[in-house]
């Protein structure tokens, strides 16, 4: 850790605070329900070293084009960033994390010890205690930014754990879009344990969209939790588009914390032969008249094993919560395994809280119309698939829609 | 017990006898193999059957108690008596029966007309079956309607044949208890090809303070045969807990259905953890029509095993918590053969404070095709301090299938109750309407005297809800 020094006091406190934590913890074992068909114990998670923390960045300053801002990260070193002039001048900050400690501290130590005291998971603890990169986005109250903000890590390693770490703050009434991808870097040898962490802050009336993609090696290990507040008459939008590594557990974590709060939690997954992916949302309604939607859509080919565990949780005080939580999944081939999970823990009569979930294969009827109609069996699949797809991606940024598509379309062809 | 809750008094009134105990036979409160031992002595049974209740109690003290589910802190395992035997000998007639267990059964309010006509009333009054009738011809159609006791005696082999398979005494750890000490319950044989046009019944009655309740019931419906059992119970109000935990196992054979209906309105000091399970195997039909208004905590998911093409499990399950009550229900269906099809309906309402949860498995193995499940959950919360949970669990592990899962939960909404009080009733009439609507498909699946008898029951719950 050759850059422990460098950092502030406080979070050199912080990361051995959260070593401590960790130290204390075990790895989650099967007893535990969220963990409950996710052996971790199998991984040789004790294996995976930590690369180095935070090293001082010296990023290529960068124009962001059509964007509004854009980082990037190749392993665990910033290697560019930029910003508009006009956002610059305006007070947004989009920061490699070691830059922002000392600026932010007050608001990053705030969420980082509450974070490491929410800490339910050896992931988390270990997160904190290693973070080994990232980024912070800071958007000044009232301030509303149209065009996308980039945020993309490409991870290279074999054997270690990489942190990275994303820090969003909003101020009251400002806006922001933002498409964050983390994958693997082409050609990298794969075999790394990515351990990923989203703390999102959005202050009242704030509105965040945040697409989210992954795209590690098919050797690679993935674990990742967003952890939201999201405030009074505030909207969150976050999208999780998952298709890599081998093993991924991920969890969305939205608290809605005051009254006209609203957090659409969508996502969508292609789960190949031999991956297992295991995807959580929490829906938690602490404050009265809040709304919440979830809806994760995944397919799984032959050989692979999704599990979606999603809950909504409405507090006894949490009067009007109208709350709606759907998982579907298409099976692809035989020897899939899909499980899914959808809870409700209701606390309270006055509420609207819902949940769905269905579980089928392509509707034969429609393929054998579209190949009726001269397709090849394989692109009738596919433009099914799309289709299937397509909905829970209208409100996506034209670039990240396309992206998710085009990550759904290789896959299904390179099971073909 | 003045003024403030009219529904505790009246619950009490309806349900609140309690006559002085007059069991024979009583083991030592508490549980080991001298008491196990005891039991097995008393029924005098053969050597196997005493095995496997050693067996099963060894299976307990290993089991740990679910970490999920109901609070079952307070139940002390060891504060309770496992074994109790009201009369020496089993009555055969009416005449027989003594008069206060008769005049139990006339407050519960069976009806003289289904005392006459219903084929078979089994009922039990402490840990055993004290009235035993069966109609003639029945009898004449080879049905076997007894208690498992004479059963082991007289039919052993088909016992030995099937006891323990559905769940074994390794199940979970409240089998395992059931296994070790399990007292009374009925056994049911019907032939191949007999259809039972009459339901059977069994009424059951807990009646001595701190007393554990083992009842085991084992349905073996053979080749194309039917049968429709229904069990109900009622209980006196006792101040300290009492732990009800019964086993019961259905065997559907090919071309077989198994329809078995519960309604559970134990009083509210009682612990019902129970486990049910049936196996269907190729074009069988097993369904469980399974309502629970009492007990102090509920865990019962009555499951299906769909073992055989063709075979299709339904469970309709209503749950009623009120104050103090956990009421943890649901259902399970595993699909382990291709074309099956299954499908749940759980409706809960919770009130006063009450908790009802949701709990199911839907779970598909591997390698199967034409497989159909469809699970609805409904939940209304009365008020502000109740809760509601779903649980659902689908496991999928084949590709060719087509499973839905839905559920929601509200208030009584404030429309329809509106609608209702324009046209002149007060709000308690409409929210008892609102809420008997919503357990209407529920009702309508019960026989009449039942329906009846719920609605009695939902009736007197929904006292007070209001205002």
């Amino acid at each position: 850790m050759m850059t422990a020094a460098a950092e502030p006091l406080w979070m050199r406190t912080l990361r051995s605070k959260a070593r401590e934590r960790f130290e204390g913890m075990h790895w989650p074992v099967t007893s535990e329900e969220e963990w409950r068909r996710t052996d971790v114990n199998r991984l040789g998670l004790d294996s995976y070293a930590p690369v180095s923390a935070l090293t001082p960045a010296c990023p290529r300053e960068t124009e962001p084009g059509a964007a509004a801002a854009v980082i990037r990260f190749r392993a665990n070193k910033c290697i560019e960033v930029g910003l508009a002039g006009q956002w610059q001048d305006a007070g947004v900050r989009l920061l490699p994390l070691d830059n922002a400690l000392e600026e932010f501290e007050a608001p990053l130590h705030t969420l980082y010890e509450k974070a490491l005291a929410d800490a339910d998971n050896r992931f988390l603890a270990w997160h904190y205690a290693s973070l080994s990169h990232g980024a912070l986005l800071w958007v000044p109250p009232g301030l509303e930014i149209k065009e996308p903000i980039f945020i993309d890590f490409e991870e290279d390693g074999t054997g270690t754990m990489s942190a990275p770490h994303v820090a969003v703050l909003l101020g009251a009434g400002s806006r922001a879009s933002v498409v964050q991808r983390i994958a693997a870097r082409k050609g990298a040898p794969g075999g790394m344990l990515c351990n990923a962490v989203v703390d999102i802050r959005l202050a009242d009336a704030a509105g965040l969209q945040y697409w989210e993609q992954q795209e590690l090696a098919p050797t690679d290990l993935y674990v990742r939790h967003v952890r939201a507040e999201v405030g009074r008459d505030s909207t969150l939008r976050h999208f999780d588009a998952e298709f890599g590594a081998r093993w991924a557990k991920t969890r969305v974590d939205c608290s809605l914390d005051g009254p006209g709060a609203e957090a659409f939690l969508d996502g969508a997954y292609y789960c190949g032969a031999g991956q297992h992916m295991d995807l959580r949302t929490v829906q938690r309604h602490r404050s009265p008249k809040a709304t919440s939607r979830a809806v994760y859509k995944g397919a799984v080919a032959g050989g692979g094993r999704t599990i979606f565990q999603g809950l909504i949780e409405v507090a006894p005080g949490a009067s009007g919560t109208d709350a709606y939580l759907t998982n579907r999944n298409l099976i692809l081939g035989e020897g899939a395994r899909s499980d899914s999970i959808p809870t409700l823990k209701i606390g309270n009569n006055d509420v609207k809280c819902s949940h769905g979930s269905t579980t089928g294969r392509l509707n034969a009827e429609e393929l054998f119309y579209l190949e009726s109609r001269g397709l090849s069996d394989a692109d009738a699949r596919e433009m099914l698939v799309v289709g299937y797809f397509e909905d829970i991606l209208t409100l996506a940024p034209v670039g990240f829609k396309a992206g998710a598509l085009a990550a759904i379309k290789g896959r299904l062809r390179a099971a073909a | 017990m003045k003024g403030q809750s009219p529904v505790v008094e009246i619950a009490e009134y309806q349900h609140g006898y309690h006559f002085p105990d007059e069991s024979v036979f009583k083991t030592k409160k508490g549980l080991n193999e001298e008491i196990v031992n005891a039991i097995s002595h008393r029924k005098e049974e053969p050597e196997w059957m005493r095995q496997f209740r050693l067996r099963s109690l060894a299976a307990f003290r290993k089991k740990p108690m679910p970490n999920w589910g109901a609070d079952l802190s307070d139940l002390d395992f060891e504060n309770l008596y496992y074994y109790a035997r009201p009369q020496e000998q089993q009555s055969r007639s009416w005449e027989d029966v003594p008069a206060n267990i008769k005049e139990t059964f006339e407050r519960i309010g069976i009806p003289e007309a289904e005392r006459k006509f219903l084929a078979g009333v089994g009922a039990q009054y402490d840990s055993e079956m004290v009235y035993h009738s069966i109609k003639e011809d029945l009898t004449k159609q080879g049905v076997i309607f007894t208690d498992p006791e004479t059963a082991v005696r007289e039919h052993p082999d088909l016992v030995k044949q099937y006891f323990g398979t559905v769940i074994p005494y390794l199940d979970n750890k409240f089998a395992a208890l059931n296994s070790a000490v399990w007292s009374g319950g009925s056994f049911v044989y019907v032939p191949k090809g007999v259809k039972v046009e009459v339901p059977l019944q069994a009424y059951f009655r807990i009646n001595a303070k701190s007393f554990g309740q083992f009842e085991r019931t084992l349905i073996i419906a053979d080749e194309g045969s039917f049968v429709h059992y229904i069990e109900g119970c009622t209980a006196p109000v006792y101040a300290t807990e009492s732990l009800h935990s019964a086993v019961v196992e259905i065997i559907a054979l090919e071309g077989a259905r198994v329809r078995y209906t519960t309604i559970q309105n134990w009083s509210n000091d009682v612990y019902n953890l129970v486990t049910k399970r049936a196996v269907a195997h190729k074009d069988a039909i097993v369904e469980w029509v399974d309502g629970n208004i009492g007990a102090k905590r509920t865990m019962k998911y009555p499951s299906i095993w769909l073992m055989g093409e063709g075979a299709h499990g339904e469970v309709l399950s209503i749950a009623f918590a009120g104050k103090g009550q956990e009421q943890d229900t649901g259902a399970k269906a595993v699909h382990a053969a291709s074309h099956t099809s299954s499908i749940v309906t759980a409706k809960s309402i919770s009130r006063g404070g009450g908790i009802s949860s949701y709990r199911g498995l839907l779970k598909v193995n591997e390698g199967l095709h034409d497989v159909r499940s469809r699970v609805v959950c409904d939940a209304l919360i009365l008020d502000e301090k109740s809760r509601s949970n779903t649980y659902p669990y689908m496991e999928i592990d084949s590709d060719d299938v087509s499973i839905e899962h839905e559920a929601r939960v509200s208030k009584i909404s404030e429309d329809q109750l509106f609608y209702l009080m324009s046209r002149g009733m007060s709000e308690q009439e409409a929210s008892l309407m609102i809420v008997s609507g919503f357990l209407d498909p529920l009702v309508k699946q019960l026989p009449m005297e039942y329906a009846v008898e719920l609605n009695r029951l939902i009736e007197l719950e929904m006292e007070g809800t209001v205002g």
